[in-house]
């Protein structure tokens, strides 16, 4: 199997996201969930909120312990709201970020195995929402907020 | 006061867009199948494992005649092709497409469509007409 590590956090953290946010109450006629950022909206006025997972990258992590390979990587990992209008992008980045906070830790899940068991978990660092103005925006793009969620991964070398 | 004749005028349409319309490709999403046991992700439909290839996938196909529209560049300019014509310059991005009512059902799963040697991706569809409905309009964007 070819999913890496980093696979698994994405897709955990993603998940981990729609699941609290979906139980708050933001069901699918209100919030659209989407993997992957979308460049383009072909709405003239969105129908709905979107969260979509922006862009993630790492610290390049650090020795956990002298002696041996254990490793502390930390993730950023940045969700896009579009709201629909000013009041829904605010109020569901808060949604996302205290989401994200709620349990101080997110739990990562193997995706390799149908089951999709808890294998590990990660540290939720911080979590920060901030309004993104978008010069010339497209309609879709007139009320994004950004969460950035930074969570550590605890994990030996060898082993991933 | 005289009624309307909407029933010639429908019928005028579509012996119109028989006349003048282009046979036009609409293709469904390929469907893909993989080896049994694979995760999948439910979002996507495809597998977690990205080295994973299907191992079988196809797209189905119908073909309907349809009028097709492009729409005119303001002046403040639209992005993408542009091409001159007798009519005046026309935004080639952006198509619509015009079809009967009920030939349109043939494509209702479609996700995009080929015409004049482009694909374009569907974008939004809808049932029009002039004291009724006559017509269905598939717009597409250029992929």
């Amino acid at each position: 199997m070819a999913i890496t590590r980093e696979d698994l956090i994405s897709q955990s953290v993603y998940d981990f996201v729609k699941a609290g946010v979906v139980a708050r109450g933001y069901d699918a006629g209100k919030v659209e969930f989407r993997e992957s950022f979308p460049y383009t909206v072909e709405e003239e006025q969105l129908s709905r909120s979107l969260v979509c997972v922006g862009f993630s990258f790492d610290n390049g992590g650090t020795p956990g312990e002298l002696g041996s390979n254990l490793r502390l990587r930390e993730y950023t990992i940045e969700l896009f709201i579009f709201g629909k209008d000013q009041g829904w992008g605010r109020n569901l980045a808060s949604a996302v970020k205290f989401t994200l906070d709620a349990d101080g830790r997110i739990p990562v899940l193997n995706y390799a195995d149908l089951a999709k068991p808890v294998i590990d978990y990660l540290v939720v660092e911080s979590v920060a929402s901030e309004r993104q103005v978008i010069p010339d925006p497209e309609p879709y793009q007139e009320n994004v907020w950004v969460v950035t969620a930074k969570v550590t991964d605890e994990y030996y070398a060898d082993a991933v | 006061m005289p009624q309307p004749d909407l029933a010639g005028f429908a019928d005028a349409q579509a012996r119109l867009r028989d006349g003048f319309g282009e046979l036009v490709t609409f293709r469904s999403a390929p469907s893909e199948t993989y080896p049994p046991g694979t995760p999948l992700d439910p979002e996507t439909g495809k597998p977690y494992d990205v080295t994973i290839v299907p191992t079988a996938s196809g797209a189905s196909e119908w073909i309907v005649k349809c009028d097709v529209a492009f729409r005119a560049i303001n002046r403040a300019g639209i992005g993408g092709d542009s091409n001159p014509t007798p009519a005046g310059l026309f935004e080639e991005s952006h198509i619509m497409l015009i079809a009967n009512s009920a030939a349109a059902s043939a494509a209702a799963s479609a996700v995009q469509f080929d015409v004049r040697g482009d694909t374009f991706k569907i974008t939004s569809r809808k049932f029009d007409g002039v004291g009724g409905v006559q017509r269905h309009l598939t717009y597409g964007r250029k992929e």
